[in-house]
């Protein structure tokens, strides 16, 4: 189900959330498991065996961690891991391989006569993998109790307003507090000023997805559609649209699905904060997908080593990881690209460092912090653009055609007429402006909605979300497409 | 606190129709460059045509026409009242762009008259059952004369644009121009151009047909059979290139939901013609004057052979 869809914001949310608070405590688990059955069925029914399947695997897995030690306890780790990534690479990855495998038979002049399969992608398969890989984790490492209920532990696996496209939470944080809703706890009752909050946030998180997101996409699928037919001008704002296209639609979603939990009494983790107010690539990690980046960290680059390590094996760390991140996002060489990008800009900042700090004091930077940082910011930007053109690139070839376009092609602001003329005037207009205000109003209004300062109260308060809302039916792009994270 | 929660939600409700309201006339009175910028918001506020808006606004409502046809373009641009008149009978052609069961459920009910329409066809094709009809209700919505109808294809969109629509008939300054080089007589606006270069043949599309536009049509089917109006369906000529496969789908749909309504004709002529795509077509599959010509008189003929117009 589409949080944009008029099933989720008409019956599905409003039905769930009341129903929440009229229900007992001991049965809410019940209902909440059942809603996320049925907003994950509305995608494809019967992949919601394959949900079945991961938290069965890991249900069991816990228990069996738990109950073992030594090299069994490792092996049951080993187990779930493998059972994990073994359902995420059939349906993600068999169809890529099998196709790099056959085109370096093809080369070797043998032949590959393996067909790929039919299969559509399981919506949001790599997020509740990964959800449920760190449950076993955490049990294996000692730092969480196996759930013996399997109710509450599908409903971990399984939370409606998560379960799609993240945040991907960790066992200590929803886990618990699941149980604490099973004891109980107050907070878990309805309280006025939470639910607005949550409200607000979803409010917010609407706006950025359907007035910026999906506008974006307009111009963005025209852009990368027909890299030959645009100009460098056309083809930059088209890379700079998708990044702000991106950011809009994923942070717009997980504002949706931090606001439909909070207003129920959850707080699921924070996923984004202003990441293109980021000075460096490493920054921009601590505020892009922070849930993603996080888990990477914990799973994957400190059992590595991390940075405790000899300096060409930190390099190394890094470049796995961010090899690894291309992956999970899809199975295709741009997103491989992308994170060979990442992970290239931070091995570079490392290797550099040194020689930019003498830079920075040669030429008086290091007196002119706000300009240093605001350099830095332009920068990080640039170098986050040329990684996003890889990322929505529906090939290499077409990446390339754009970063040629822009670096060969004429440049004069007459090409973006031919642009206006594909995509109605108007919308590009009402695009660019509501994406340069946006850029602006976001810090603070993404302070405000976490609660991290204080807004405007009473009327004001109204009238500023009213804008909003007023904002959506108006310039609102509806009928379109769903989240662009699905997809992963 | 529910109280409390209900007098914030009062609030900000009045609050959003106000502001909604001040935006939308503001957006209606504010030019953009030469235009408004309402009309630069979204796209879908552009869909502007002079013929549909003088079709619903020269039908004599007090008029009695033999045949009023319904249906998308290939209506307007597909039914000669001319051709018809030769034969003894006035046809006036309320065919609009993209207009589908959606649209032809209210205008069928506000338009046709059981006391005089002699016979009512409804051209359809298969995107008809497969489009959501937002082309049409956004034209229909600014173009029809009557509150009512337009409310009804507003409401019936099930879509929040269409309030926006239906707003913009409430608050709208700009009238389309009334005038349009393509108008002929009696809502027919025909086309002499020939397509120049063969059309490559239209890759298959599966048929699926959205359950509004049926429950529709459905409606559709029970009003005639309820007020006596005898009703042909027509599926117009399609050129050689076009989606076969889809087309007999759809055939069998329709079919299929006018068994029960054993009055109804249905006149697939969609393969069964003469024409050619270069000579008869001006576009991928819109007939010119030349292949109305054709199709009109084969039409007459078969409505004839089943007794609804006189020989």
């Amino acid at each position: 189900m589409l949080f944009n869809s008029a099933l989720f914001c008409l019956v599905f949310f409003p039905l769930v959330t009341g129903l929440f608070f009229v229900l007992p405590h001991r049965w809410r688990w019940l209902l909440l498991l059942a809603a996320s059955c049925w907003f994950y069925m509305a995608f494809v029914p019967v992949y919601i065996l394959i949900l079945a399947f991961t938290i069965a695997v890991d249900y069991a897995a816990g228990i069996l961690i738990e109950e073992s030690t030594g090299r069994r306890r490792r092996s049951w780790l080993i187990a779930s891991i493998v059972a994990n990534v073994g359902v995420l690479v059939f349906f993600k990855y068999f169809n890529f391989l099998n196709q790099n495998i056959g085109l370096l038979m093809q080369q070797a002049g043998l032949g590959w006569g393996v067909p790929d399969l039919g299969i559509i992608l399981p919506i949001g398969l790599s997020f509740h993998t990964f959800q449920s890989l760190s449950y076993t984790i955490e049990v294996y490492r000692g730092h969480q109790k196996a759930e013996r209920r399997p109710g509450l532990f599908a409903l971990y696996v399984m939370f409606y307003p998560q379960l799609v496209a993240g945040p991907i939470e960790r066992p200590a944080n929803l886990l618990q507090q699941l149980d604490r809703m099973q004891l109980g706890d107050p907070r878990f009752a309805p309280e006025y000023g939470r639910i607005v909050q949550g409200l607000k946030q979803m409010l917010w998180g609407f706006f950025k997805k359907l007035v910026i997101a999906d506008r974006c996409a307009v111009v963005v699928n025209e852009v990368f559609g027909n890299t030959g037919e645009h100009e460098a001008l056309a083809l930059l704002l088209g890379s700079y649209l998708f990044a702000l296209q991106i950011y809009c639609d994923f942070s717009g979603y997980t504002d949706i699905a931090l606001g439909a939990a909070r207003v129920m009494g959850f707080d699921l983790m924070v996923n984004f904060r202003t990441p293109y107010r980021s000075a460096s690539i490493s920054e921009f990690w601590s505020r892009w997908h922070i849930s993603l980046s996080s888990w990477f960290r914990d799973y994957v680059y400190i059992p590595l080593g991390g940075n405790r390590v000899v300096k060409w094996r930190w390099y190394y760390n890094l470049l796995v990881v961010f090899l690894l991140s291309g992956l999970w996002h899809g199975a295709a060489w741009t997103f491989v690209v992308w994170g060979a990008l990442h992970g290239g800009y931070l091995v570079l900042a490392l290797v550099f460092a040194p020689f930019w700090k003498r830079f920075d004091h040669a030429v008086g930077l290091d007196r002119l912090p706000r300009i240093k940082r605001w350099l830095g910011v332009i920068i990080t930007f640039h170098l986050v653009v040329l990684g996003w053109v890889f990322f929505r690139a529906t090939s290499l070839k077409n990446a390339f055609n754009v970063l040629e376009g822009i670096a060969t092609k004429a440049w004069h602001p007459g090409d973006l007429m031919h642009l206006l003329d594909r995509v109605g005037h108007g919308v590009l207009e009402f695009t660019v402006l509501f994406g340069l205000l946006f850029l602006l109003v976001d810090p603070w209004m993404d302070a405000v909605i976490k609660g991290e300062r204080p807004g405007p109260r009473g009327f004001i308060a109204h009238l500023l979300f009213a804008a909003l809302a007023v904002g959506i039916l108006i310039f609102g792009w509806f009928g379109s497409t769903g989240f662009i994270y699905f997809q992963f | 606190m529910l109280l409390k929660l209900t007098r914030s939600a009062l609030v900000f409700g009045i609050t959003c129709a106000v502001l909604y309201a001040v935006a939308f006339m503001l957006l209606c009175r504010v030019q953009l460059g030469n235009t408004l910028s309402i009309y630069r918001s979204a796209p879908y506020y552009s869909y502007d045509s002079g013929t549909n808006k003088m079709r619903f606004h020269a039908f004599d409502t007090a008029h009695r026409y033999d045949v009023l046809v319904l249906g998308s373009s290939h209506a307007y641009r597909g039914y000669d009242p001319a051709l018809f008149r030769a034969r003894g009978l006035e046809l006036y052609n309320l065919g609009s762009s993209g207009q589908t069961p959606l649209q032809g459920r209210f205008l069928m009910e506000a338009y046709v008259d059981s006391g005089s329409t002699r016979l009512v066809i409804m051209d359809l094709y298969n995107p008809c059952f497969m489009d959501d009809g937002f082309e049409s209700t956004s034209l229909l919505t600014r173009h029809v004369p009557s509150d009512r109808v337009a409310w009804n294809i507003g409401l019936a969109q099930r879509d929040l644009r269409a309030l926006n629509m239906l707003m913009l008939r409430s608050v709208g300054t700009v009238e389309a121009p009334l005038a349009d080089t393509a108008w002929c007589y009696s809502g027919y606006c025909p086309r002499t151009d020939s397509m120049q270069t063969p059309a490559r043949t239209q890759r298959p599309r599966p048929f699926v047909a959205k359950s509004a536009q049926l429950e529709h049509f459905r409606h559709m089917l029970a009003h005639c059979r309820e007020q006596r109006l005898p009703l042909v369906l027509v599926s117009h000529y399609q050129p050689s290139t076009s989606d076969r496969a889809a087309h007999l789908a759809f055939h069998d749909l329709v079919m299929q939901e006018i068994a029960p309504y054993p009055e109804v004709r249905y006149l697939d002529l969609a393969y069964a013609h003469q024409a050619n795509d270069l000579d008869h077509f001006y576009d991928l599959n819109h007939l010119n004057q030349a292949g109305v010509d054709l199709f009109n008189a084969q039409l007459i003929d078969s409505l004839s052979a089943l007794g609804l117009v006189p020989h």
